[in-house]
């Protein structure tokens, strides 16, 4: 199957061309305010209409692509390698350190991660560094788990034996005879993932939690157009709109590659 | 069977001790001192001085070592004493019951309705697989998982409240003002639901006994209410305190959005207005919810589930 005609892997190049361009590809200087020409709807100018300071929403838009999706994915590669050392390390040394990681990644995975989340932040403050903190301590623990017992599948293959009757060391065989073996399954839960991600990101900064105005952020601008629901719908229903493409490609792509996986 | 349950409980307790101790250590975590926070707060003002704060710091017993502190937290738990909020001054604890019971509807309502729509579609499209309704719901799923709540509710309102004037788009009241918020919790946790029941019932529907069953003759209505039906529930009742979970966070952006009375509002105002007291007394609260809804789902289990039954009087002998 060829993934490259399906229309979400499309969006999702399309985003991350507008990750990478950012601010040159906006049409307006995002932070720029028009106080004149506040609220305004879609029009030829201004593409997506202006917000309630009178800056371009379009704009906005695709500088946000990178703010929002670039947290969320810096957030989902950290968990994925410390669930990835920590799953490897349970999995392949097993015993006691099997025994106690699994243990705490249970009791992290039985906690309601958004309110431990939010918790964390209302003690530790707002602010990128604390979100990336407080979502990566919650959100490693599924790829842990999974890497556990893909490594207990694959650490009695014969190649990983012969491995480790010539000699060869703990860290050497993992990172060259396990990891290669079970990274494309982890690839697929992390795709999975950032779907999640975006969405528990994306709430936390809605309630204004996370990334805070003037810096453009879906959940950020999602709490404005909450406050003028009202009088302009638009400021709410574009950046939805896209949050909400944005997910269902991940999770579509996501499903599409454990298909070809199965 | 006894046993089992012995040692789950046992782990309850101990999770019990560790959630104490970590809402002990949450003042510790915060950015400053808490004498200063307490102060801040009490005074609006950053220009207080020395005495003032090492005054309150020990009617607040924050002068005592910390071993001392720390019992002293664990007696006044045991008390039902969490303190007092830092915002409002109310206790702590007579907030939380007051506002709890508004969380509880919303959970038990959107718990009950999602089931009602996800068991029977899931277990009608596991059974008739790649039927219309397997692909319709397998549609709707991808779809509802993928819209974030906020979003959701802000459609709903835009639509249902500012357009048409319908519904009543904020605060508790009447029958209509559960329509929204109601909508919302339901729609994504049922799309994701309904998948579950039917990857459980489609696993069933390919088991070895169930083919022996169809093998021996027996009726199809026999096999699936005595084969799949009695099976498939077991995940399903264990998937119910995990939609509890998601009942309990989705109530803080619903809660939120909606003006709902309920804890989720509680917490976000909380965590917003920096109300240390309240954090730490809605963790402790939240921690026994579910600890408490844990230790009941696995009683379920026990009683559904034979093989944890046998395994049980293994590990009590």
């Amino acid at each position: 199957m060829n993934l490259f005609i399906k229309p979400y892997v499309l969006f999702i190049l399309l985003l991350i061309v507008l990750a990478v361009g950012g601010q040159r590809l906006a049409p307006n200087d995002p932070y720029q305010t028009h106080i004149d020409q506040r609220l305004l709807p879609p029009s030829a100018a201004f593409l997506f209409g202006t917000d309630e300071l009178g800056r371009c929403m379009f704009s906005r838009l695709i500088c946000s692509v990178r703010v929002s999706l670039g947290l969320a994915a810096s957030i989902l590669v950290i968990c994925l390698v410390t669930g990835a050392c920590i799953g490897m390390i349970a999995g392949y040394f097993g015993g006691l350190v099997d025994e106690m990681l699994m243990r705490v990644t249970d009791t992290i995975m039985a906690l309601p991660s958004f309110i431990v989340a939010m918790v964390l932040i209302g003690t530790l403050g707002a602010g990128i560094g604390n979100m990336i903190f407080v979502f990566a301590l919650t959100g490693w623990t599924r790829y842990a788990r999974l890497t556990r017992s893909l490594v207990l599948s694959v650490k009695n293959a014969n190649h990983v034996v012969t491995a480790r009757l010539t000699g060869l060391g703990s860290v050497y065989i993992l990172r060259r005879y396990i990891l290669p073996a079970i990274a494309r399954p982890l690839i697929v839960l992390g795709t999975l993932g950032m779907g999640m991600m975006i969405l528990m990101t994306s709430s936390m900064s809605f309630l204004g939690l996370g990334i805070t105005e003037p810096t453009p952020d879906w959940g950020a601008m999602m709490t404005n157009g909450t406050t003028y629901i009202r009088t302009a719908a638009h400021l709410a229903i574009f950046p939805g709109i896209l949050i909400c493409l944005t997910v269902l490609s991940f999770n579509l792509l996501g499903e599409a590659l454990k298909k070809d996986n199965a | 069977m006894a046993g089992f349950f012995l040692k789950r409980l046992i782990n309850a307790v101990l999770v019990l001790v560790g959630v104490v101790t970590l809402t002990f250590c949450l003042m510790r975590f915060t950015d400053g001192d808490p004498a200063t926070i307490i102060a801040l707060d009490k005074y609006g003002s950053s220009l207080i001085s020395n005495t003032v704060i090492d005054r309150l710091a020990a009617e607040n017993g924050l002068c005592d070592p910390l071993p001392i502190q720390y019992l002293n937290w664990v007696r006044r738990v045991l008390a039902g004493d969490l303190g007092r909020s830092l915002r409002s001054d109310a206790p702590v604890w007579d907030e939380i019951m007051q506002r709890f019971p508004y969380t509880l509807q919303l959970a038990v309502l959107s718990i009950l309705l999602t089931s009602a729509i996800a068991i029977p579609l899931g277990i009608y499209a596991g059974v008739h697989q790649d039927s219309l309704v397997d692909r319709l719901t397998q549609w709707i799923a991808s779809i509802t998982v993928s819209v974030p709540d906020y979003y959701l509710a802000i459609v709903l309102i835009y639509g249902l409240t500012v357009k048409w004037a319908l519904l009543p788009s904020y605060g508790y009241g009447s029958i209509a003002h559960f329509v929204l918020p109601l909508a919302v919790l339901v729609s994504a946790r049922a799309g994701y639901t309904t998948r579950l029941v039917t990857s459980t019932t489609a696993d069933l529907m390919s088991a070895d006994y169930v083919a022996y069953a169809e093998l021996r003759g027996l009726p199809s209505h026999r096999i699936f209410f005595v084969h799949i039906l009695k099976n498939a529930l077991i995940p399903i009742v264990t998937h119910l305190s995990l939609q509890f979970l998601m009942a309990l966070e989705g109530s803080v952006i619903v809660e939120s959005i909606f003006a709902w009375p309920g804890i989720g509002k509680c917490l976000t105002d909380a965590v917003l207005g920096r109300d240390f007291t309240m954090i730490q007394g809605l963790v402790l609260f939240m921690g026994v919810l579910i600890v408490g809804m844990n230790v009941i789902v696995d009683f379920f289990y026990i009683l559904m589930d034979q093989r944890v039954q046998v395994a049980g009087t293994r590990v009590r002998s």
